[in-house]
């Protein structure tokens, strides 16, 4: 059984946005990263030993940096497909019949 | 599946730098020669690994009530196979290490254990059984991303365990924990990296990259 890209598109995003209807069910979610979540469980026990070189100043420079990390995952991926793509023989080409231009240029077929 | 700077004790984190350095540079060695000796290798790595770098920034709300973000190395890992994978999630981890915060330097070798070999092993093997199972390979890259990215988290919380086992009932309840913190977060989100992943691989399908190479 196939299923059409646009319905596993549309699946997929549903898929990806649950836990958005999560709040609307009553459940206060804060939406915190996992990874920071899985840190506050440590709880004492955990001390980081070593910290990062560099840190993001603001919430708004780190979410730059995000958008920056997929735009250029995204141009990557994209231009490769529509690089392949365009190698194709192109299809508007095909769709025209080869048309003869014979009769134009012998005016003796037109007067007989 | 980031483990944070600084969170591994030390032995942890020589450990896992030792374990993950040499698959990162025979890696890195693989990709390298593969770029010299075959001319659609680069264009093939360029699509898989901007797929990868572009889906572990998108990090999405989830039912838990908390967010995660989806791995990209199981396209990666079918199309182009798991041994070019280590090399890639090299970049991304790097990328993210440094610039962001976001993972770490002390935590680069268990974090790439778990996003680039494991995730990657196991997305590439459900996708060969598959194949020899003779279902349609749609069904092999779907379950086969959804695996992976669920096996990278579930070497993750092992990983945590490992460091941090349960004083009482030690690593088994510790593991049971730290997965517990993934496991409903990732679940959606698994679901939907293999949804996306068929679309990618189809359309890169028709666009004349073969697919079955991995598989071979």
């Amino acid at each position: 059984m196939r299923f059409p890209d646009y319905l596993l598109l549309a699946f997929a995003l549903l898929a990806a946005l649950s836990g958005l209807f999560w709040n609307r069910l009553g459940a206060r979610a804060e939406f915190a990263g996992s990874d920071g979540l899985v840190v506050k469980a440590l709880g004492e026990r955990a001390k980081p030993s070593f910290e990062p070189l560099w840190k993001p100043p603001s919430a708004e420079v780190e979410s730059g940096l995000f958008a920056l990390q997929a735009a250029i995952g995204g141009a990557l991926a994209g231009y490769v497909i529509g690089r392949a793509r365009g190698a194709k023989p192109s299809r508007v080409a095909n769709t025209f019949d080869p048309v003869s231009y014979t009769h134009l240029t012998l005016p003796t077929n037109r007067e007989v | 599946m980031h483990i944070s700077e600084g969170f591994l004790p030390a032995s942890h984190a020589v450990g896992w730098t030792l374990v993950s350095a040499p698959i990162a540079a025979w890696s890195v060695r693989r990709v390298s020669r593969a770029l010299r000796q075959e001319p659609r290798a680069r264009l093939e790595l360029a699509a898989v690994g901007g797929f990868a770098f572009a889906l572990s920034a998108l990090k999405l709300p989830s039912v838990s009530g908390s967010c995660s973000h989806p791995t990209g190395s199981g396209l990666g890992a079918i199309l182009v196979g798991p041994a070019k994978m280590p090399a890639i999630g090299l970049a991304v981890l790097l990328f993210q290490a440094l610039l962001l915060a976001h993972g770490g330097l002390t935590t680069l070798g268990a974090n790439l254990f778990s996003l680039s070999v494991a995730g990657p092993l196991v997305s590439w093997t459900t996708f060969s059984l598959c194949g020899k199972a003779g279902l349609p390979s749609e069904a092999g890259i779907f379950s086969g991303t959804a695996l992976g990215n669920l096996a990278t988290y579930a070497v993750t919380a092992a990983q945590l365990a490992f460091a941090y086992p349960d004083p009482h009932s030690g690593f088994s309840a510790a593991f049971v924990k730290f997965a517990s913190i993934f496991a409903l977060t990732q679940i959606p989100l698994a679901i939907s990296e293999g949804l996306l992943t068929v679309v990618v691989a189809k359309a890169l399908r028709r666009a004349r990259f073969s697919i079955a190479e991995a598989s071979s």
